[in-house]
């Protein structure tokens, strides 16, 4: 469905990217894994169509995103970023300019957003707060709301879980498995990758380091190890 | 009557840029320099472009006149380039500058000559190269702000543009709220201006025509005219420089395409 095919990217002599290959086919899940600044958000980045790669391509469905529609693309695989950002607004004018971005009615628009409030733990009480006096924790959420507007095939998470309690993370996550076809995420919980069991890489300085299924279980690689018994701290 | 100043008045004009130095020594030592530097710079510029007119103002051809405001626009165009902090080799910008400055100035132009201004013939050298000199200064600082204010606001909320990008927005459309407020920007300062004319200022212009014996209602009605040139051409310049920027910044997929940012 979504392929990664040999991407390189380099900034001032440093590489971000190094060779990156990967896959993921309709209804799978796959987690990537990696210290900070690894480069997990730009191989999203890139399969997302939000920066293009020094080489290599982007495949949906056999497809070039760079010979097709990049704009449907990015309508279709969607990159839901760690750190939120919002108009200078209340929640719901916010929402609202959305909405007429994306060319839809305020009204339906409000019915759609509305209808996720529950799910996700939210109170139509934040609707007329100001963007910037909502927490952590509802700026993610709203965030999310935003990129179910228009619900895409593909969702790439990057740390979007992070700072939530765990069971808006399981909502959350279900609801997004109910919608999409398949979803990329990445987080430094390990304990809620592991229980995904799902397809995994690992990466590090920009580089695929194992591509093993489920290594949280079985991986022999010592880097790997270091990294899920130690959290964040591998050299 | 008109009072002529003679060569010699011009010399012992100097006399004040020598009180300036005097004044600036209580401050600086280095100082003067700048100030010696600027006096020659105004004496040689000012003297030269005085020979030029007087001889493009005597012959009055149409092509003398477009020469002239083809140089005066070029000469801006580098100058918006050096207030925006950019290299000379960036030509993009140039050119973009250049662009939005001659569509701004001509179609300023062809409106007051129609309906405001009748000078004829249309390039009348005498009217056409010193009210272009007027309004041309402040569509540059309108140019740069919009160009500075802009940059500086995706520079700080990248993020913010490209989670309206990820959703299949278009990075200009994505770029609107920054876009209106570099917009509002550049223009201040002419409304500002519009709002202290004759209040706390009395421009060049006013003084200059009054000076030079003429009818003090004709040297308001000029400068009521010149206020409202500068404020069309300067949003003139920026629609247009706003387009043309849109595409410096943004690639056709809306990839960030500058170094800038």
């Amino acid at each position: 469905m979504l392929k990664a095919k040999n991407l390189n990217l380099s900034r001032i002599n440093v590489n971000i990217l190094d060779n990156i290959s990967i896959e993921i086919g309709q209804g799978e899940i796959l987690t990537i894994v990696g210290p900070s600044g690894s480069g997990k958000s730009t191989i999203m980045s890139v399969l997302a169509g939000l920066i293009r790669a020094d080489s290599g391509d982007v495949l949906f469905n056999g497809k070039s995103i760079y010979s097709e529609d990049i704009y449907q693309h990015r309508k279709r695989v969607r990159y839901i970023p760690s750190k939120p950002d919002f108009f200078t607004c209340t929640v719901e004018e916010h929402l609202y300019k959305i909405c007429e971005y994306l060319g839809i009615e305020n009204n339906k628009g409000k019915e759609c957003f509305l209808s996720y409030f529950d799910t996700l733990s939210l109170n139509e009480n934040i609707l007329k707060k100001h963007t910037g006096d909502i927490s952590t924790g509802e700026r993610k959420r709203i965030f999310l709301i935003q990129n179910l507007l228009i619900p895409a095939q593909v969702y790439l998470l990057d740390e979007v879980f992070t700072g939530l309690d765990p069971e808006i993370t399981t909502n959350g996550f279900e609801l997004l498995k109910e919608i999409s076809q398949a979803i990329i995420l990445t987080s430094h919980n390990i304990d809620f990758m592991k229980k995904l069991n799902s397809k995994s890489i690992f990466v590090k300085n920009g580089k695929i380091i194992t591509k093993e299924h489920d290594f949280f279980k079985s991986t022999k690689n010592n880097e790997v190890i270091r990294y899920l018994n130690g959290g964040n701290n591998v050299r | 009557m008109f009072v002529n100043i003679s060569l010699q008045d011009l010399l012992f004009s100097n006399l004040l840029v020598l009180g300036t130095i005097l004044i600036s020594l209580m401050f600086s030592k280095k100082f003067y320099w700048k100030i010696l530097w600027g006096a020659l710079r105004t004496f040689a510029q000012l003297i030269i472009v005085g020979y030029i007119l007087k001889y493009v103002f005597q012959y009055n051809t149409w092509w003398m006149s477009l020469l002239v405001l083809l140089i005066m626009h070029i000469a801006a165009g580098f100058i918006c380039i050096d207030s925006l902090g950019l290299s000379y080799k960036r030509f993009d910008f140039l050119f973009a500058a250049f662009i939005s400055l001659t569509i701004a100035m001509t179609t300023t132009f062809i409106i007051t000559n129609i309906f405001i201004i009748h000078f004829k013939p249309w390039y009348r050298a005498d009217y056409l190269i010193p009210l272009s000199g007027m309004v041309i200064g402040n569509s540059i600082n309108a140019i740069t702000l919009y160009h500075k204010n802009v940059i500086n606001s995706i520079k700080e909320r990248k993020s913010f543009v490209q989670s309206l990008i990820s959703l299949g927005i278009k990075g200009t459309t994505a770029i609107y709220e920054f876009t209106s407020e570099g917009f509002k920007t550049g223009i201040m300062p002419t409304i500002n201006a519009m709002l202290m004319i004759g209040i706390v200022k009395l421009p060049g212009m006013v003084t200059g025509q009054i000076i030079g014996g003429a009818n003090v209602t004709q040297a308001v009605y000029y400068q009521i005219v010149i206020m409202f040139m500068i404020a069309f051409a300067t949003s003139i310049s920026m629609v247009i420089f706003r387009i043309l920027h849109g595409k410096l910044i943004f690639d056709k997929h809306s990839f960030f395409k500058d170094k800038i940012i």
